[in-house]
């Protein structure tokens, strides 16, 4: 659905992605994480046709996204970090954008308006920020695109709000669709993003399902990571270390994604070695 | 079929290119509301003091040429603005319709959609104006007669100047208008040089000593003698070089621009 193969990007002289490639398939909330700069921006970009690729090739539903062709973008939902909202009322953007949606759920919409409290005819300029990217949230999942693509979905959220989000998007999924959220909020993803995505100097370093990943690795609390072996990966918590070794019992462990993603930053090889294969 | 069908669909529908026409006007009435409301209350300003010195019988169509043309190269200008905005370009290039469709509406609406709307608009303007100057003053100007030679003569120089600005629009991240002024400026100082070269090439004899002489042309056959040509010679590269002038104005000018202008959008990346 969204295949990216040997593709190079980069702004100037200065290369961003050199060779990269990526499957994304249906059925999944993907997680993307990465430091700032890796690129997580720019590769929703790509893939939404924002910015054209330098050299290799980006496919969406088959697809060119640089061709900017309705039969894509009326698949296609990207919510920026940052937006800007037109000076008209919650009910009049509806009427203008839902149109070019043919699949369109305006009851869907006025659920998740609802649950998000939001009052369809007060105008856009007027809401907090938050309210306007749960505004923008509720829409783009009502359009019922195949591909949604999120840059930083929880920034700005209050913490009911972000609760009500994961409620909306785990039950928006469906198995033809495509949700991509790029995020640093681990925390406020846990338990919602499968597969993981991490990028790291221009490449996708780590992609894996948590299934897979909690068979392979497991992270636990010690008091003393040097006492232990296998050690890939530790950092001082609260009450100890919390450390990431190889999991030898097979039974599925519970995934941190925040020590995960400092353990794969720091030892990307030794890691990756653990799997047997990419999803 | 239905593949070919949707084949077709994605480079232009009339649907979707009538969803992307109300969506520019409803995210934008409100801008034309005010600029409509300033227009309306110096049109009636001047049309008053126009009518109190009891001048100018072509007030109207003096005024609305202006605006037309100010206005409307400054609109073109800004035809593209949205998509050089990082916060609103997203919106823009993601909103399902093809860059024809896109592209169509911003031509539509700049050129014959602003000539058209604004002689709507001006011409109840300069009604409630006159309506107002026979009032107060007992003197009226003429109305616009959009059906005059003069009228439809000024508003197709418009359309065709127009495809200039919109060129400028997608070439010019920022301040469009100025810097489209600025490179027509360029141009007409670099094509005076062109054609001084060209000359000088062409009849090189014709400008031996000219700095120093004084020299009157006082009929046809002194000139083409200077300039050592037969009179129906000169006469009919005069009408080659105008008629070459005027099809390159009236036929190839506009749709060369509005092919760049395209060209260059389908490339602005967000």
């Amino acid at each position: 659905m969204v295949k990216i193969k040997n593709l190079s990007f980069g702004y100037g002289k200065e290369k961003l992605f050199t060779a990269l490639d990526v499957e994304l398939v249906p059925g999944n909330i993907y997680g993307l994480l990465g430091r700032n700069g890796a690129g997580k921006t720019t590769l929703l970009k790509l893939i939404s046709g924002l910015r054209f690729p330098q050299d290799g090739e980006c496919r969406v539903l088959n697809y060119i996204p640089q061709k900017r062709l309705p039969g894509m973008l009326e698949e296609l939902y990207f919510i920026p970090e940052e937006f800007f909202v037109p000076p008209i009322s919650m009910g009049a953007y509806e009427k203008i954008y839902a149109p070019f949606y043919p699949r369109f759920d305006r009851k869907a919409l006025a659920d998740y308006l609802k649950e998000f409290d939001l009052d369809s005819k007060k105008k856009l300029t007027e809401l907090s920020y938050g309210q306007k990217k749960k505004f923008l949230l509720a829409f783009g999942i009502a359009t019922n695109c195949r591909i949604c693509l999120l840059d930083e979905p929880t920034n700005g959220l209050d913490i009911p709000s972000k609760s009500q989000f994961r409620k909306i998007l785990a039950s928006a999924l469906t198995d033809d669709r495509i949700i991509f959220v790029s995020t640093h909020q681990v925390r406020d993803m846990e338990n919602l993003i499968d597969p993981i995505i991490i990028l790291e100097d221009g490449q996708i370093i780590f992609n894996r399902y948590i299934h897979d990943i909690s068979r392979h690795l497991i992270i636990q609390m010690e008091h003393d990571p040097l006492q232990t072996g296998d050690v890939l990966y530790s950092a001082k918590v609260l009450g100890g270390y919390a450390v990431v070794k190889k999991n030898r019992s097979g039974e599925e462990s519970r995934m941190d994604l925040e020590i995960l993603f400092n353990a794969v930053i720091t030892n990307r090889e030794k890691i990756n070695e653990l799997f047997p294969k990419e999803v | 079929m239905k593949t070919q069908s949707l084949k077709r669909n994605n480079y232009f529908s009339p649907g979707r290119f009538f969803l992307l026409l109300k969506r520019d006007f409803l995210t934008n009435y409100r801008t034309i509301i005010i600029t409509t409301a300033a227009v309306a209350g110096f049109v009636i300003f001047s049309s008053s003091i126009s009518a109190l010195t009891h001048s100018r019988e072509e007030f109207h169509s003096k005024l609305y040429f202006m605006l037309l043309y100010l206005g409307g190269f400054i609109v073109t200008s800004r035809a593209f603005k949205e998509m050089y905005n990082s916060r609103k370009s997203y919106t823009y290039v993601t909103l399902p319709g093809s860059t024809l469709e896109k592209f169509s509406v911003k031509l539509i609406s700049t050129s014959i959609g602003y000539v058209l709307g604004t002689l709507l608009i001006y011409s109840v303007i300069a009604a409630i104006s006159e309506g107002l100057n026979q009032l107060l003053f007992g003197y009226t100007h003429a109305l616009l007669s959009p059906f005059s030679r003069a009228f439809l003569i000024g508003a197709a120089a418009f359309l065709v100047i127009q495809g200039l600005f919109l060129a400028g629009a997608a070439f010019f991240k920022k301040n469009a208008f100025i810097k489209t002024i600025l490179m027509l400026t360029l141009l007409a100082i670099a094509l005076l040089i062109f054609a001084t070269f060209a000359a000088r090439l062409i009849f090189p004899g014709s400008f031996e000593g000219l700095h120093q002489m004084n020299q009157e042309f006082n009929s046809m056959r002194e000139l083409t003698e200077w300039l050592g040509l037969t009179e129906v010679r000169l006469r009919m590269v005069g009408r080659t070089i105008r008629l070459v002038l005027r099809i390159l104005f009236w036929a190839v000018l506009a749709p060369l621009c509005w092919t760049i202008s395209y060209l260059k959008f389908r490339k602005i990346e967000a």
